[in-house]
């Protein structure tokens, strides 16, 4: 984190509503992609993201370290999308109803993109979110285990089942090796 | 060399870059063995960049901060009103301090001391014909016509204008 981030934080802190406009800007896609890659679904997605930001302003005074902000928002906004896909499977049966992304444009592109929504789809929720964190969001090993609030050899082990799943459904979908 | 199903579940880590020194040297060890286990590592890290390349497709609505200052009680019309409200209310609060004042604070008997001011000037009013020659008392009755006439003619001139402004609009 630079310093502007952390003077924008501290700000944030105050209520100035011109420093939470730059951070949500700032944020919003590493929040919603987040979101999405766990609940899979724009409109849950779009309704996680403000929920994560809102929390987030609100509690803002509980956070220790500025510097762990980030890690700290991916947290909250995990949460949420987690308790959201619980709240949604007591409700609904399929999860896998729902794909969303639009069809049109390249073909290879779009097919994968849908072949990928799908795989993860059949994921289960846990390893959805530890693939999501590492492979879209970069975080390490560590960082994982704090947002997850899971012991590290668990992110491991967690991480490499994910990508086996993800790997058998993604070769069925394609029918390749 | 080490079975396939031993070697498996360090491949994800060893691709994350998590791996201690001598996993990491066993794994490549393996790796330089095994076809098997190199293409694992090598879909494994194309699925990792196809992953990537679609939530780059992503975004969130343009109006999340917005939405978020809304939620928050934040947003540039909210804080406006709140603003009028605190400046009516401070108006209000200052209002009542000073009647307060007025009504109680020995040393602001002001308003009674004004009350007294008026009393003199009108009784001063009424004192003046006796104390002054009649034919002052022609000159002071002429002024006072006229600024009673000036007056009529401003009020009417007030009067229209402002009705004027109301057909206006
Ligand atoms: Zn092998």
């Amino acid at each position: 984190m630079e310093q502007a981030d952390l003077e924008l934080i501290r700000r944030a802190r105050h209520g100035d509503p011109q420093a939470i406009e730059t951070i949500v800007r700032n944020y919003q896609s590493f929040v919603y992609r987040t979101a999405y890659g766990i609940l899979q679904n724009v409109a849950d997605a779009e309704d996680a993201t403000q929920e994560a930001f809102i929390r987030a302003f609100r509690s803002l005074g509980r956070l220790r370290e500025d510097r762990t902000f980030p890690t700290w928002l991916a947290r909250i906004a995990v949460r949420i999308s987690l308790d959201m896909v619980q709240a949604k499977a007591r409700r609904a049966q399929d999860p896998t109803e729902e794909i969303h992304g639009s069809v049109d444009g390249g073909e290879d592109a779009a097919s994968l993109r849908i072949d990928l929504e799908r795989a993860l789809a059949k994921l289960s929720p846990e390893h959805r979110t530890v693939i999501v964190l590492r492979a879209v969001q970069g975080l390490e090993y560590d960082e994982i285990a704090q947002v997850l609030d899971i012991p590290i050899g668990t992110v491991r082990s967690r991480l490499h089942h994910a990508r086996m799943q993800l790997r058998t459904y993604l070769s069925g979908e394609r029918g390749d090796s | 060399m080490q079975s396939c199903e031993f070697m498996e579940p360090m491949l994800s880590a060893y691709l994350d870059g998590e791996l201690a020194k001598d996993d990491k040297a066993r794994v490549e060890a393996h790796l330089a063995a095994c076809a098997h286990c190199r293409e694992l590592v090598d879909a494994m890290q194309n699925d990792d960049r196809a992953l990537l390349s679609w939530a780059r497709t992503l975004a969130a609505p343009a109006d999340m901060p917005m939405r978020v200052l809304n939620a928050l009680g934040l947003s540039r019309q909210e804080v406006q009103s709140r603003r009028l409200a605190y400046v009516y209310f401070a108006s209000l609060a200052l209002g009542v301090a000073l009647v307060l004042a007025a009504v109680s604070l020995p040393a602001a008997s002001a308003a009674a001391i004004l009350f007294h001011f008026a009393l003199a000037v009108v009784r001063a009013l009424f004192a003046l014909p006796w104390s002054v020659h009649a034919e002052w008392l022609v000159v002071l009755g002429a002024l006072s016509l006229i600024i009673l006439v000036l007056s009529l003619t401003c009020l009417r001139r007030a009067l229209h204008w402002t009705r004027s402004e109301v057909v206006w609009r």
